[in-house]
This record gives structure tokens, sequence and C-alpha cells, in this order.
């Protein structure tokens, strides 16, 4: 341990950048300030998304040492079985955190834990949910979705609330968005494949289990939406747009947005009193209700000069209810621990009530992690976008042939 | 008249000597300009010693390796090199690599060869529309990409729009796997012309206005002047700039990163991308070292081949050591 | 005499031609800048709305509320004063260091005889070749060996030398007369002066053109810095435009880094321009002639 009045310096890194990494700065401040005055903290906060898996990834393959890092649920598998990430049960052991585990939402205290250790300390979870802009549902005399809402019925629902106001042709308000994307990854399509019953990967992570009926019918249903019902978004017609589909939403030319929580104060933001919105679950499939849920934490790298401190900072955030319910009121996150999931919408906010039901009481119940296994990042990349692309541009319009070819090349990826 | 305009250049064109020829070159006369010839070299050869013989060797190193960027690596030989032979995405993005620099280079340089000539005139406001070609080099890539995929967008962009005017009905652009690489070339093109032209302003700037006096004298005309002139005399520059535009166009990581991300379909990953997802993204350091040697013996390659063709027109070849 | 006069009436000949090859010039270049300027210029534009004005469907070019405060708003929120020194100190530096040793080479590699001299030249190009993706991590250790890791000197060193460079004043060396040299030397010029007094003078669109390279590339340079500057303290502005960027795309502020980017870019600009002066035919003829 170091000393209350040792002057040791503390490097801290991770990607968000001002206005979003601000209320960790300020629990970071009040510790240093009240127990380690003589500490400096070196913050390399801000190193962007993108950036910071080459930097860190660099950094520690060059001997860097680093005392605490953001780490993300896609990445903490590859972190630990690498030997980059430390293993956190002893310290959990011996100096536990308030209310672990039990306190913590279970999805993401496992997503964090490598063949059965701690490797990080989950701070928020981030489920996914719809945002519905509730005028054009009142207009086209439609009730919003619900949970039990069938894939099908939420598909007659996009269809029937997608718009030709002028008649040129151009849709004007499209049914739903930013469910498909090229480039996107597998993560936000493995709540459909799992809720129509189907999988990526067999346990072991192993071998393809993707050429399922199951899996092929839920990539089928995302790539229709496209290109047979036209009432979702094509990447030329968000080009059209300018920005991404948050904009199209915000500014009243989406029925239905699908996003994570944290889009919630923003979105208040950027609508304002434009119309009337609120938050709904996504569609219950043939096999169960599922939805996408992802979340960060934060870890002490291997190489941390002072792990000890590191740990004691992580303890200190994540174990004073104050700082809890400040983190999650700053940008609308649900903290890891279930306790303090009021404090991520305020009361004043007109989706406060549905936030809470649709993020933190269902999104965390049947939230599903993608397998995030080791190779799982190559097998994204060069199986998953290779083959996908296909149907979100509309160069394959049959979802069993590309997944029929992503079926052998995840096979030979996972086997060799 | 080229060769006479050569000579001038270079007067005495030594010929090539053998063993006797470097004795010569350590005594007697040549011994000064022997040992200022290194000397002059000696502050790029010291910082190259310091700052990059290091990592170079760490490279061919860890290229017969398994290394994940953690833990020890080991040595696996060849290995690496066997993988790439049934490695699907190595040779799609080695074809991508050279579909995009065997395009974009030709097309770039012609265009900046043009602009160049364009912005060599005297005239009013030259110096503004030199500073507009060259600010696709300063303005923000968020910006820039932005702007092009809508410029790139199938029904409202600007391209379509202007191809249906004459009756064309345009492609999907960066939306489609077939024409996400011409896309990508045309905005590198639009970010990389100004440099091109830059250099070769730099080049017709050099060539001594007596040239262009002692030819006019001759009687000689505005298209003579630039066969005879302007085109033998820009030689070292055009040499340089094709040169370093296909090392360049190889190497290219940012306008697929910036426009595409290499997509859709891997359509516009170039070996350079493939290089960084192997090194960064799967953890796979040996393997993208291994994919980044095969990378420098290509253009290693096509520059010796460009050497040996230099010889025919560019002047200042013909002198030997 | 004669040939005078004829001069005479070849430029008097061609003086019509000229203004219509001008204008035809100006037309051409103004429609293709347009596509030029364009990004640029929305760029700017978009440094002055507020955040709903960018996400505005369907967009407009023109900002419908002019917010200037994003420019003091984008100052504040980061030590921008401190990544100008940064900037500065790091390209000023680097500048410098480029333009001395690939003018030197270039030199030697142009003119000087010696052996081997051709294929050490394509042995030091080769380097080029070398993707920095392989040479990044073990620059890194090398850095934290000498001690550099947050320094400066991390992305300065390094720099100082160039084959990019040295070929280009190699390219261009070559095409400046052989007599003017020899008169220099048989003056007494040693090599050194030759180079200095004579050589480097008649390069200037050259050096020119490297110094803008070298400053843009620098003053640009993110993947490198980003891996080695970790203190804020030493951060270069690319580093600081990039930390505005959130995870998620929604919440960045995008009218700040608008505006960030365009005072970040000023210098650049004045520095484009300022080059161009050194755009100016060589001085060659009447060094030749001696004032014929």
């Amino acid at each position: 341990m170091v000393d209350g009045d040792s002057s040791a310096a503390i490097t801290i890194t991770g990607w968000e950048g001002p206005g979003e990494v601000d209320k960790f700065l300020l629990a970071f401040d009040e510790f240093f300030g009240e127990y380690y005055p003589n500490v400096e903290q070196i913050l390399n906060t801000g190193v962007n998304w993108g950036d910071y898996w080459t930097t860190l990834p660099a950094q520690l393959a060059g001997g860097a040492e680093i005392d605490m890092a953001w780490m993300h649920d896609t990445r903490n598998d590859t972190f630990a079985a690498n030997g980059w990430a430390l293993n956190l049960d002893s310290y959990l052991e011996a100096c536990p955190i308030p209310g672990w585990p039990e306190k913590f939402v279970k999805s993401q205290v496992d997503a964090f834990n490598y063949q059965g250790s701690q490797y990080a300390i989950p701070y928020d979870l981030a489920p996914g949910g719809l945002y519905v802009n509730l005028d054009i549902f009142e207009e086209a005399g439609l009730e919003p979705p619900g949970e039990h809402t069938s894939f099908e019925e939420f598909t007659e629902l996009a269809i029937a609330l997608t718009q030709d106001n002028d008649d040129d042709g151009d849709t004007d308000v499209w049914g739903i968005s930013n469910l498909v994307s090229v480039g996107r990854g597998a993560g936000g399509a493995y709540w459909i494949i799992k809720s129509f019953g189907g999988d990526l990967f067999n346990e072991e992570n192993t071998a393809s289990v993707m050429n399922s009926a199951e899996t092929t019918a839920a990539l089928q249903w995302m790539a229709d939406l496209l290109w047979d019902s036209g009432a979702h978004p094509t990447a030329e017609n968000i080009a059209a747009s300018g920005f991404t589909t948050e904009f199209l939403f915000a500014n009243g030319n989406v029925a239905m947005h699908y996003a994570l929580n944290d889009a919630a104060s923003r979105m208040w933001e950027l609508v304002g009193d434009s119309f009337n919105w609120t938050v709904v679950p996504t569609p219950t499939g043939p096999a169960g209700r599922y939805n996408f849920i992802g979340g960060s934490a934060f870890s002490i790298p291997t190489s941390a000069a002072h792990p000890d401190l590191s740990y004691e900072l992580i303890r200190f955030t994540l174990a004073n209810p104050d700082h809890i319910c400040r983190t999650a009121a700053m940008g609308a996150a649900l903290t890891s621990q279930s306790d303090f999931h009021d404090c991520a919408a305020p009361d004043d906010a007109p989706y406060a009530d549905a936030y809470h039901e649709v993020f933190s009481v269902i999104g965390a119940r049947d939230g599903v992690h993608p397998p995030y296994h080791s190779k799982y990042l190559e097998w994204e990349s060069s199986v998953w976008v290779a083959n996908m692309d296909l149907l979100w541009t509309g160069e394959e319009r049959d979802a069993a042939v590309a997944v029929e070819r992503a079926h052998e090349q995840t096979n030979a990826l996972l086997g060799g | 008249m080229a060769a006479g305009i050569a000579k001038r250049i270079n007067p005495e064109a030594p010929k090539p000597g053998g063993l006797a020829e470097v004795r010569r070159a350590f005594t007697g006369l040549r011994r000064g300009e022997t040992i200022a010839g290194y000397l002059f070299l000696a502050p790029n050869f010291i910082g190259f010693i310091i700052f990059m013989l290091f990592p170079i060797l760490f490279a061919f190193y860890i290229m017969l390796t398994d290394w994940s960027l953690a833990k020890e690596p080991n040595f696996i030989g060849l290995k690496n090199f066997e993988t790439m032979v049934n490695d699907r995405i190595f040779w799609k993005s080695l074809v991508n690599s050279f579909y995009y620099t065997f395009i974009a280079v030709p097309t770039g340089i012609f265009i900046a060869f043009w602009l160049a000539l364009a912005l060599n005139r005297k005239m009013r406001g030259i110096i503004f529309f030199r500073t507009v070609y060259f600010l696709p080099q300063i303005t923000l890539t968020v910006a820039a990409a932005t702007v092009w995929r809508w410029i790139y967008q199938p029904e409202i962009g600007l391209i379509n729009h202007i191809l249906e005017l004459v009756g064309i009905e345009g492609p999907k652009w960066i939306h489609n796997t077939k024409w996400a690489m011409p896309s990508v070339i045309i905005m590198s093109n639009w970010q990389g012309i100004g440099f091109a032209m830059l250099i070769l302003l730099a080049g017709l700037q050099g060539i001594p206005e007596e040239y262009y006096e002692a030819a006019s004298i001759d009687g000689a005309s505005g298209w003579q002047r630039m066969r005879f002139v302007t085109l033998p005399m820009l030689t070292p520059a055009l040499f340089f700039v094709v040169v370093t535009s296909l090392i360049g166009a190889f190497q290219a990581f940012d306008q697929f990163y910036i426009l595409t991300e290499g997509g859709p379909a891997q359509a516009t990953t170039p070996l350079t991308l493939y290089i960084f997802q192997n090194a960064f993204r799967f953890f796979k350091m040996g393997y993208g070292a291994a994919l980044a040697a095969v990378l420098f013996l290509i253009i290693l390659i096509i520059t010796v081949i460009q050497w040996q063709l230099a010889r025919r027109w560019v002047i200042g070849f013909d002198e030997d050591e | 005499m004669a040939s005078m006069q004829k001069k005479k009436d070849v430029r008097f000949g061609q003086k019509q031609a000229k203004i219509l090859m001008d204008l035809l010039v100006y037309v051409v270049l103004s429609i293709a800048g347009i596509i030029f300027i364009l990004p640029f210029a929305w760029m700017v534009a978009n440094s002055f709305k507020d955040i709903r004005g960018i996400y505005q469907y369907p967009p407009t070019f023109i900002p419908e509320v002019w917010q200037f405060s994003n420019y003091t708003e984008a100052w504040t929120m980061t030590h921008f004063d401190l990544g100008f020194l940064n900037s500065a100190l790091v390209a000023a530096a680097v500048v410098l260091g480029q333009l001395f040793t690939a003018s030197l080479a270039g030199y030697s590699f142009a003119r000087l005889r010696f052996p081997g001299r051709d294929k050490i030249f394509l042995l030091y190009i080769s380097l080029m070749m070398v993707p920095f993706t392989v040479l990044m991590i073990p620059l890194y250790v090398q850095m934290r060996w000498f001690g550099w890791i947050s320094t400066l000197q991390a992305v300065i060193f390094p720099f100082l030398f160039t084959p990019w460079g040295t070929f280009m004043m190699r390219q261009f060396m070559v095409t400046i007369p052989r007599e003017l040299e020899d008169a220099a030397r048989i003056d007494g010029c040693g090599f050194f002066r030759t180079y200095w007094l004579i050589i480097l003078p008649l390069t200037k669109p050259a050096l020119a053109t490297l110094a803008i390279f070298t400053f843009v590339n620098t003053w640009n340079s993110f993947q490198w810095p980003l891996i080695v500057l970790g203190k804020p303290k030493v951060k270069t502005l690319p580093l600081l435009l990039a930390s505005f960027q959130n995870q998620s795309g929604m919440r960045t502020p995008w009218h700040l880094i608008m505006a960030a980017a365009t005072f970040v870019v000023i210098p650049v600009l004045i520095a484009f321009i300022v080059g161009q002066k050194y755009y100016v035919r060589g001085i060659v003829t009447s060094g030749i002639k001696g004032g014929g």
C-alpha cells in the first residue's frame, strides 16, 4: 500500500472524454484530496473509442506502467487471456466492495469474469430499447409496442408507420431505425438471433451453429426490414440525412429508434419540446425475450506500478452512495449496482418512469451478452462483417446464402 | 534538344568503374569528394541507427514468431508465410491494394500534372487557387468524410445528381461492394492531389528561365517548349512523384479507415488495414509483421523496377557513381 | 538583335492567346475548386452552428443561428494554449531538422561521387516501405529506454530524418546546372560552402515544398503522438481535438469540434501561404551568364 503522505504518480487511461469522464473525475479528486494529497493523477482520458483499443495494447506491449484502465465487456476475455489485466479476486476477498457481488447486476459481474476470476469491476450496464415518437403513433392511430409484442407484429407496426407524406417516392418517416447497419458487429444482432432461438457458436466457442433455421430466420427478418418492407432506412438513406439516425429520430423522421439507455438524456436535449416521446422494450421472439446488454468497467493492468492504490480508488468510486447516484445522473447511465437505478432518470424527465421499467427492470433482466471469446473480434471482422454486409447493402437478399458461407468460415477460423 | 539539355546539366557523364574506381575514390583528387559525400549523409545515417535500426530488426524477428503483443513470442520459422497461402482475406486485401494503387496513382498524377501546369501560370489570385487545391490536406477528416458521404449519396448526392442531368443512372458508390473502391480512389485523389501538385509545381518553378529563352530564340512553339524543355526538366520531380505515390498508395490507410472502414464486406480493405487489424484488433502481431514483410517486398520490387526504367526517361540518372 | 526582334513578335502574338487561356484556366480551376473547398467550407460553417443546427434535417449549409461562442467554449474546454505551444515546438523542430538533414543528404546523393552511392540511396529510401504499424511498439520500447515517454523528444527526434525528403531534395538538386557548382569550386569553395551558398538558394521552391509537407504532416500527426504522449501537458493539437469525441457519436459536441478544428488549421494555412513566397523561379540565369 502507498502511504497517505507518499508522493507517487498514478496513471489512469480511458476512452471517455470531456463531458462524459467528469463524473468519475469528481470522485477521483475527492479520493486523492482526502486520502493521498501528494499523489499526482496522470489522466490520459479522452482517447476516443477506436484509438483507445490500439493505444492501450501498444502501450502495454511496450511495457508502459498504467495503473488503471477503462475496460469493456467486448475486450475483457482477450485482455485477461493475454495476461494484461490483473486478477482482482484476492483484492475482492481482502477488501470487498460494499455489496459485491449480490448488489451488482449479475450479467455485468459475469461479463468481466474470465475462467472463474474477476478481471474488472463493472460500473454500468447498457441495455437496448426502443425510443418511440408518440406523436407519429397517435397520428397513425396505433399503440406503441410493448414487452410482449412479437417480431411479426413489430414488422407490421413498422410498415404501417413508414410514410411518404408528399408522395414523391421518398420516405419521409421510417418505422424503425438503427437496428441494422453496414459494418456493424454481431452484438447488435445477437439478441435478435437468441429471440428467434438461434445462436452463433457452440457452448465451448469452438464451432459454428450459425446455419440453423432460427439464426437464418433472424437475419432474414433484419434484411427484410431494409429491402423488403422498406421500413428501416438503408445506409444511403442515412447518408442523405447527413449524420447518424439518432438525428433522424430527433428530427421526427423516425417512429421507433433502437438505442441504448444512455442515449436518453441526450435525446431529451435534442428533441426538446418538438414532440412527445418515450422508451419501450424491444419485441419478444418465438424463443423468449432477450435484449442487448453491454457495459464498461475499471480494470488494473498487470504492469501497474501501484495496483493497491488503483484498487482503493476503484473501491472508493463504487462504494460511496452519493458518488454512484451522481454517476448515474450525469449522462443517464445505469450503474452496475441495481440499488441506484432510480438516479439515472431525473423525475422531471418525460421518460422517467418508462426508462426505469424498460432499462433497469426488463433490460437488466433479459440482457444477453454476445459471446465475446478471445477470437471474437477477429471473427466479427473477417467472418461476420464480411458476409452480413452483403445483406445490409442488399447485394444478397437470401440470408441462408450469407449464413452458409459464414458458417463454413467460422468453423475454419475457430477450428484452425 | 532534350539530350542537349541533359548534357548541359551533366556535362561530363563519367563511366561506371570497377574496383579500381573504388580505390581511386579514396585516394588523390576524388578523396575529398568521397569523404564529403559520406559526411553529408552522416546526420541521416546516425539518426537511422539510433531510431530505426532496432524497430526494423525487431519487426523482422517478430514476423518469424507467433507474438500476440502479450506474453513471450515463440519462434515458429516461416509458418506465418504458410498461413498466408490459405488466408482468404490476405489475398482479397492484396488484390484491393493493387487495384487501389494502379488506378489511384496514374489518375492522380495525370490530374496533378495538369493542375500544376495551370497553377504555374502568372495570373492574379493564383495563390488563392493553389491554397484551394491544398485545402483537403487540412480539412478535418470527419468533415471531409461526412461531406463525401453526402456527395456519394445515390439519390440526392452531388455526383449522381450531375450524372442524372446527362441521363446516366449513377451507381450506389460506397454502399455497394463494386463501387466502394472507385469511391475511395476518387476521395483519396481529391485529398492527395494537392501534395503531388505542389511538388510538380516546385519542379516547374525550378526550371531555369534561361532554357525557355533559349528555346524561344530557337523559334520553339509553345508545344515544343513543353516537349523539349518542360517535360524533360520535370522528369526528376515526376519520377519522385511516381515512386513516392506508389509507395504511399501501397501504404494508404487513413482514406479507407475514414470513408468506408474497409467495407462493405471488405471490398475496400487493403493490405495495410489487414496488417493493422491483425496487429491491434486480432492480437496476431507476428502474422501482422509477416504481412508487412510481404508488403515491403512488393513495394521494393516495384521501386527497383522503376529504378531500372528510370534510366530511360529521367534526367540525372545517366550519371553513375 | 535579330533574335530579339523575333522574340518580341512572338510575344505580341501571344498576348491575346494568353488572356484567353487565362480565362479558360480561371473557369476550369473555379469549377473544379468547388469540390475542393466544399468540405472545408462545411467545417467552417458548422463551427458557427449550435448543436441542433448541425443535426438539422434536411441539412442547411448556412447556420440559421450563429453561435460564435463555440470558439471560446472549445478553446476553454481543454488546454489548447498548451497544445498550440507543443504543436508549434514539435513542428518547428521537425521542419528545421528535416530541411537540414534532407538537403545535406540530397546534395550528397545528387552531386557527390563516392562508392556505393546509389545502392545506399535505394537502401535508404526503402525505409519508407516498412509499414509504421509494425515499428510502433519497438519504437515505444526504445523511447522507454531513453526515458522519453510523455516528452516532446519522443515525437521530435525520431522524425528529424527523412528518406522521403532526402529523395525529394536529390531529385531537385540533379536539375541544377553543374556549371554553377563548378564555378564555385573553382573559386575555392569547399563542398559545404558550395552546398550552403550555391545549392541551397537555388532549391528554394523544393525547400519550401518540403517545409510545407513536413509542417502539415507533423501538425496533423496523430497515431504515434497518441501512443507516446500520455500526459495532458505534452499533448499536441490533434490529440486534444480527438479527445472531444465520445464513445457514442451522439454525445460528441460536433459544433465545438468544428470550431476547434478551424482554429487549429489556421497556422497551417498561414504556413502554406507564406511558403508560396518561395515559389519563385530560381535566379539561375543571371548566375550563369554573369548578368547577360
